[in-house]
């Protein structure tokens, strides 16, 4: 496997991870205490991750590990 | 305050189980479940992918050990007798929702279009407008060639069409843990069958998207 698609893999899991921490799980009616301008922060930054991503596989450029 | 990660099938302990900046995970039983929580003096909650792991990491341990049922991340309560109170409160459901979940994991499946040029600069209205009903028309197919047949190897199944800009579909599958591999067999051969597509799958996770309104 690639440095790149290894990267791709874990952002790939990232966006999931994130979709079902922040959209899904249990709700306890009126606990929730994250603050919402946090989730839509993340999210932005995961677009422009998955288009980074896609751009970087397309010229064969290999991203950073985190 | 504590923080909450899951709720489960009665459990002993969670020895060795770390939750959130470091702390322990405890658990509370009562009425037949079990809460996993961790208690705080401070907790500064914020969606960072740290956070997000860490929170995981103690439902997956717990996972590891019986059924649960995975809470939002950022849940808070002001004390352990809160939560006895919301664990009664809910008895009924999270029995049913356990006993429904048994055995059974979630996969996750994102279908991004392999050729899709980069998003154009905004300011191009129309452009635009047309680049999005494109991404629903292919989200539609993908629903068809991708998510059914996947469907049909899971107990229940959720997905939306273009849920993101750039995204086909998602879909959540909730499958037995013993067809897991038959499910990631599957997906392989749906990627080869359509190269137009990039098909990915995660897993297994808890069943998050399956602790809803009865949907499942």
């Amino acid at each position: 496997m690639t440095a790149s698609e290894v990267a791709r893999q874990q952002d790939v899991a990232l966006i999931d991870l994130v979709d079902r921490l922040l959209d899904s799980g249990v709700v306890l009616a009126g606990d929730i205490t994250l603050a919402v301008a946090d989730i839509d922060l993340v999210y932005v930054g995961l677009r422009a991750l998955i288009s980074s991503v896609a751009a970087a596989e397309r010229e064969g450029v290999a991203l950073p590990l985190r | 305050m504590i923080y909450l990660y899951a709720i489960t099938e009665p459990l002993d302990g969670a020895a060795g189980v770390t939750g959130l900046a470091g702390a322990r995970v405890e658990l509370l039983s009562t009425g037949g479940v079990s809460g996993a929580y961790s208690a705080h003096e401070e907790l500064e909650l914020t969606a960072d992918p740290d956070l997000l792991w860490a929170h995981e990491g103690v439902v997956e341990a717990l996972m590891a050990r019986a059924t649960v049922l995975p809470l939002r991340f950022g849940t808070t309560l002001a004390d352990v007798a809160a939560l006895r109170d919301a664990l009664d409160g809910g008895r009924e459901r999270y029995g049913e929702l356990l006993q429904r979940l048994r055995g059974r994991v979630e996969l996750a499946v994102r279908v991004v279009d392999a050729s899709s040029p980069e998003p154009e600069s905004p300011g191009d209205g129309s452009r635009y407008l047309a680049d999005r009903l494109a991404t629903r028309r292919e989200g539609r197919l993908a629903e068809e060639q991708i998510h059914a047949p996947l469907a049909r190897l899971a107990a229940a199944s959720e997905s939306a069409v273009a849920p993101a800009a750039g995204t086909l579909l998602r879909g959540a599958y909730l499958v037995e843990t013993g067809e897991v591999d038959r499910f990631a067999r599957r997906v392989r051969e749906l990627q080869s069958g359509h190269p137009d597509l990039q098909v990915s799958c995660t897993g297994p996770w808890a069943p998050y998207s399956f602790v809803g309104n009865g949907s499942a």
